[in-house]
Parts: structure tokens; C-alpha cells; sequence
């Protein structure tokens, strides 16, 4: 296992079932308990699935939309790395399953009950990365009891602190001599100090223009969506493309244009200076 | 809300419809609050809450490319964390140390019975997770069998130690021993 940072964020996102899916989604969960395929992603310290009925409408009854899958983890390194490990069990999950007649816990036959579930076959990592991220449930306010250790250090910590113990019930009432010969013939293990993940508080101005910039965002979807189907798509120039692709709204754009601004001083400045 | 298998670590899961209005001003108030250590330390002093995320959530992706997303009739209030202990004490513990908080994150969501009596909001939550855990759900713990305390008691220990044993070496046995002894009285709260 790799000690890196915990990611502070998580995942979490909510999986629309197919039609009529949810006894094989259950079925499917009831199989895991057995074993869980997250023991097998590197560097998970918690993951949940949970099969959701319907959403509570605005008479707490159980109504809306289709039946949901809840899938959240906490776990190391970026995001996209994890996707891909987890994308990695999955398919060879799905290659077990082909090899062999019995049903075993299988994420790729529970992924396989959502919507728009694309496999999870090396030449489908793209896809499934992307369908990953477009469920994402970003999370606004967190608390988070041991920020930015791993899987990794916790279990080091854990288990150096079980050695102290021992060697200190063991060494109870020795001499200093045996003491200390003791203590250096036993290797309690020494756990390198991992660095807390790196980039957790991002500059105030960024999450400043992130918040509205959501706001608005939803407002442009919403209206994109609308006209979507009315008006042809026309070609956009790059810069403008570029300016969507940056998830720009209307408060952002003025700030990419500034930004753009200052790296064009700041490049023919140091120009001007050689 | 289960706790599997001898497990010392437990999951709760809500979520709860509320009103566009209310969500940008959580949208708004997270924005701030997220980057605040202050703001979250009453929380996290009391050291039982592994993780505990707040999201919201207004859509469910298209099933195919080129498709339309299946908008929902309103934004939707994503809580989900891990704990230790039961959840009733987990819940009573927010309701005692930031009721304002879970009053404003709450306050829109139908039937909502107010922070207080305080098992009133305790049977709100419960119930709404059990509505949604009671059908099927799958969790894992990396560390099934440890606290938040445990953790950290461990991860200061751990701090410790790395300083006792980069002079330890070097120390004439009299001098270990004495080391040794005042490194087990320094750390005994962590043990």
C-alpha cells in the first residue's frame, strides 16, 4: 500500500437503476456482505452502497424518481486514481464471473443494474471514469475526525502503538542493561510522518467564484438544457469554448479574461527584462 | 445507521428535500464555513465522527450520451457519515453542541419537528435513515475496529515515539531507562 494523503473530499453520487432492477440490486448487495470488493481497492477506509427505494417528496413520502443506488468512499490519492482502481476490480470481477458459474460478489454485475453503466473494460476506462464523475455528489461541508492520514499510516499507528504496549508490559521491572538491550533487539517499527494532503484550502478567490459561479451554473444548464432541443448547435470559436470548458459563467469569465491579462503582462514583462 | 459485524464503526444515511432558496443559502453558508477549523472544532473535540459530509444534489445523470439528466422536483440534502457509538448519542451530540446548525440545514425539510424536544429530531433522522438502510445496503471499514480516539491517540504516539527514538540509540542504559520511563509517563494518556 502507497502512504499517501487521505483525499478530503471523497466521493459520493447517486446511481439511477435501471427499470425494474432493484431485487437484482439487492440480491447483488446481499452477496457482498460475504466480501466485500472494497477490501480489494487499495487505500479505501470507508465505502457505503445503499439501494434507495425512491426520493421523499414534499409529503416525506417515498415517490420520487426511480429506484437509486447511493455509492460514497472515502479513500487515498486523487480521485482519478481511485476511480481506476476501483474500475480495475470491477472488471476483474466481471472476468471471474465469466470463468465461473457461481455467483460470488460482483461489482460489475451491481454496476451493471444503474443506468447508463458503461463496463469497465480497459478500453471503456474513459467512459467509466466519466460516468463516475457525472454522478458525483460534490460534497459543500465536511468534518473529518483524522484529515489527511491514510489507510496506510492509521494501521501503522495502530500497530506501533500495540508494540509499545507489549514491550512495555514485557520490560516491566528490567534492569536499564536489559532494558535497553531488549529495546534494541526488538524492531518496534518506526511509522514515516506522512504530509497532510496537499491543496486542501484552496485560494480564497477560487472557492469565493466557485460558490457562485455554481449558482449560476445551474441557472445556465437549466436554460441550456431548455433551448437544447429548439436551436441547432453552432460552432463555437475556440476562446469561447475554452471559457465553457472552465465551467465558466458569467462572474468567471471576467476573471479568466484578467487572468489571461496578467500571465500576458507578467510573460512580455520577463520578456522585456532579458 | 448499521453497525456490521462487531463493527465499531457506523454509518448514517439522509437525504431529505428542500427548497431552491434554502439550498443556495446552504450553498452560500458552506462556501464559508467549509474552510473554517474553528467553526468545525465544537465537532471534532468530541472525537467520534470518522468522516460526516453535507452535499446537495438537484439532478440524476442522463442514462445515455446525448440524453437529458432527470431533473427532480427539488434539490435534495446529501448527509452521510461514519461514527463511532450509537446513533442516537451521535445525533444528540449535534443537538446539543450546534443546534443552530442542523436547525438551518434541516428547517425545510417536510415534517420537520425543530431542534427540540431533542428526541423528536433524533426520530426525524433515524427515521428517514431507516428508511433508505432498512431496504439494502453494503458498508465497509478499513479499520472496523477503531475510534476516532484510537486513531488519533495512535497517530500522537506514533509523533512521540519518533522523537524518543531518534536520541534513544545514542543514550548509556541509566540514561534509556530514565528516557524510556519518562517517555511511558508523557504518553500514557495515548496507550
Amino acid at each position: 500500500m502507497s502512504p499517501s494523503a487521505t483525499n478530503l473530499d471523497g466521493f459520493a453520487g447517486l446511481f439511477a437503476l435501471e427499470p425494474s432492477r432493484e431485487d437484482e440490486m439487492l440480491a447483488e448487495i446481499d452477496r457482498l456482505e460475504d466480501a466485500s470488493p472494497f477490501a480489494r481497492i487499495e487505500g479505501t477506509h470507508f465505502a457505503r452502497l445503499v439501494l434507495v427505494p425512491r426520493l421523499l417528496d414534499s409529503k416525506d413520502e417515498l415517490t420520487v424518481g426511480p429506484a437509486c443506488l447511493f455509492f460514497a468512499t472515502e479513500f487515498d490519492q486523487p480521485l482519478d486514481d481511485y476511480v481506476e482502481r476501483l474500475r480495475q476490480v470491477v472488471w476483474a470481477d466481471k472476468l471471474r464471473d465469466e470463468s465461473t458459474n457461481k455467483k460470488l460478489a460482483s461489482l460489475d454485475r451491481l454496476f451493471a443494474s444503474c443506468a447508463g453503466y458503461p463496463g469497465a473494460g480497459d478500453w471503456q476506462a474513459k467512459a467509466f471514469r466519466a460516468w463516475i464523475h457525472d454522478h458525483r455528489i460534490k460534497p459543500r461541508y465536511s468534518i473529518l475526525g483524522h484529515a489527511g492520514r491514510s489507510v496506510f499510516e492509521i494501521k501503522q499507528c495502530l500497530e506501533l502503538r500495540n508494540r509499545i504496549i507489549a514491550f512495555a508490559m514485557d520490560t516491566d521491572g528490567h534492569d536499564p542493561e536489559n532494558l535497553k538491550g531488549e529495546w534494541e533487539a526488538c524492531d518496534l517499527g518506526l511509522v514515516v510522518g506522512v504530509p497532510a494532503a496537499s491543496g486542501a484550502t484552496p485560494p480564497r478567490s477560487a472557492w469565493l467564484f466557485d460558490g457562485l459561479g455554481d449558482i449560476i451554473r445551474h441557472l445556465l444548464h437549466t436554460s441550456r438544457q431548455k433551448s437544447r432541443a429548439v436551436w441547432p448547435r453552432v460552432p463555437k470559436p475556440r476562446w469561447a469554448r475554452e471559457l465553457i470548458r472552465a465551467g465558466a459563467s458569467v462572474v468567471e469569465a471576467p476573471a479568466i479574461v484578467v487572468a489571461r491579462l496578467a500571465s500576458a503582462v507578467k510573460c512580455h514583462a520577463g520578456r522585456t527584462r532579458r | 445507521m448499521a453497525a456490521r459485524g462487531g463493527s465499531k464503526v457506523r454509518q448514517v444515511t439522509v437525504i431529505s428535500p428542500t427548497t431552491w432558496p434554502h439550498a443556495w443559502g446552504l450553498l452560500g453558508l458552506w462556501q464559508i464555513f467549509q474552510r473554517s477549523t474553528k467553526h468545525k472544532q465544537p465537532v471534532m473535540d468530541l472525537g467520534f465522527i470518522h468522516v460526516a459530509h453535507w452535499g446537495l444534489v438537484d439532478r440524476l445523470p442522463a442514462s445515455a450520451p446525448h440524453c437529458r439528466s432527470n431533473e427532480l422536483p427539488s434539490p435534495y440534502i446529501v448527509f452521510h457519515s461514519n461514527f463511532n457509538g450509537p446513533l442516537k448519542e451521535y445525533l444528540e451530540m449535534f443537538a446539543f453542541k450546534v443546534p443552530d446548525r442542523m436547525e438551518r440545514i434541516w428547517e425545510r425539510a417536510p415534517n420537520w419537528p425543530g431542534m427540540r424536544p431533542v428526541q423528536a429530531f433524533v426520530e426525524f433522522v433515524a427515521a428517514r435513515t431507516e428508511r433508505y438502510e432498512g431496504t439494502g445496503a453494503h458498508y465497509y471499514c478499513a479499520y472496523p475496529q477503531t475510534t476516532v480516539k484510537s486513531v488519533n491517540k495512535a497517530i500522537r504516539l506514533r509523533d512521540r515515539y519518533a522523537r524518543f527514538a531518534s536520541r534513544a540509540g545514542a543514550l548509556a542504559p541509566e540514561d534509556f531507562a530514565r528516557e524510556w520511563h519518562a517517555f511511558l509517563t508523557d504518553a500514557q494518556l495515548d496507550l
